[in-house]
């Protein structure tokens, strides 16, 4: 999965300020939130595996409503939480891929399936939790070890 | 499957391995192809028993290869001793170890870490089963190297997260982040 060039105004000194901050909208603002947009369409675009469940480019097992509601669901929420570069959406969407591949890794091989899911499901939502958590909960600017090296480095200024 | 386009290499320290945009293409291609090939063969990986029966299927029967038609004697003995006996177990770990390759691999998070550990997986399944009937040994010679190359090229930071996070993490003083770097 493509998510992003990584390089945006947060990457060249975290100065630059949030469009989100100054109350406007802009689309893929920095690099970790055009991420959540990518990884949202992803998981959007996962969903039309449900036309495709059989055979060698099933791959994916998208088979019931409950996974294209989770992977459309979800999907939306990164995707919101990109463009409008709120972290927070961005986070919700990868705690709710996580729920859902916690609850798809306990239900493999049984009955009660609620996704009808397999390890695919589960391998390709726990790489958009662990992908949207990771965007969302990364600090965007330096830690106080980092500021304070920064702060050596330049004499204080 | 969105690839953006990206910066000039020049703007890019940490990213020196494809100077040109169809060079990170490419390697984000490949790496999500590798990804996918963990994925979608994690679906047939089904628990709890994995296979156990008569006659043997799925990934017991697989497993099986590496006794009845060994590759390396000491592997087979592992196999035979160890692993088998305790094949609930095994199956498990072989599933969550190959979903979380596939997925880790597909965002392109820690990416180089995973990369070691697909091509060590890739050495088990060869080990398992290239001498087995109707297998041809370079398909897993194939994916040993095509891990190696996501390995040397760190092709996470190639329209992959770790070309997102990486510069955060640098400049993070945390130890996950100092862990993070080093596996991307």
């Amino acid at each position: 999965m493509s998510a992003g060039r990584g390089y945006g105004p947060d990457h060249h000194g975290g100065h630059a300020p949030s469009p989100a901050a100054n109350g406007i909208s802009v689309s893929g603002s920095s690099g970790p939130d055009r991420a959540s947009l990518v990884l949202g369409v992803a998981a959007i675009v996962s969903a039309g595996f449900f036309f495709i469940q059989r055979g060698d480019l099933s791959l994916v097992r998208v088979e019931n409503a409950a996974a294209v509601a989770a992977a459309l669901g979800f999907g939306a929420l990164a995707v919101l939480g990109g463009w409008l570069a709120r972290r927070w959406l961005t986070i919700a969407a990868g705690a709710g891929f996580a729920v859902a591949t916690a609850i798809q890794l306990l239900q493999l091989g049984r009955d009660t399936n609620w996704f009808g899911g397999t390890g695919s499901t589960f391998s390709f939502w726990l790489g958009l939790a662990v992908g949207l958590l990771a965007v969302g909960l990364t600090p965007r600017t330096a830690g106080p070890r980092a500021r304070r090296r920064t702060d050596h480095t330049t004499g204080g200024e | 499957m969105w690839v953006m386009t990206t910066a000039p290499a020049a703007a890019a320290p940490d990213a020196p391995h494809a100077r040109s945009p169809l060079g990170r293409g490419v390697l984000a291609v490949v790496r999500v192809g590798v990804a996918l090939l963990w994925v979608q063969n994690s679906g047939w990986k089904i628990p709890p028993d994995f296979g156990q029966g008569d006659p043997p299927q799925g990934l017991y029967a697989f497993a099986r290869h590496a006794v009845d038609h060994e590759v390396f004697g000491p592997f087979a003995a592992l196999m035979e001793n160890l692993v088998l006996p305790n094949f609930a177990l095994f199956g498990w770990l072989t599933l969550l170890l190959e979903a979380s390759i596939g997925a880790f691999l597909l965002v392109g998070l820690a990416t180089r870490f995973w990369a070691l550990v697909g091509a060590g997986q890739s050495v088990v399944i060869a080990l398992s089963v290239a001498n087995a009937p109707n297998e041809w040994v370079w398909s897993y010679l194939l994916m040993l190297l095509a891990h190696l190359a996501l390995f040397a090229t760190a092709a996470g930071r190639y329209g992959g997260l770790d070309g997102v996070l990486r510069p955060l993490w640098q400049r993070s003083g945390s130890p996950l982040a100092r862990i993070l770097v080093r596996a991307s």
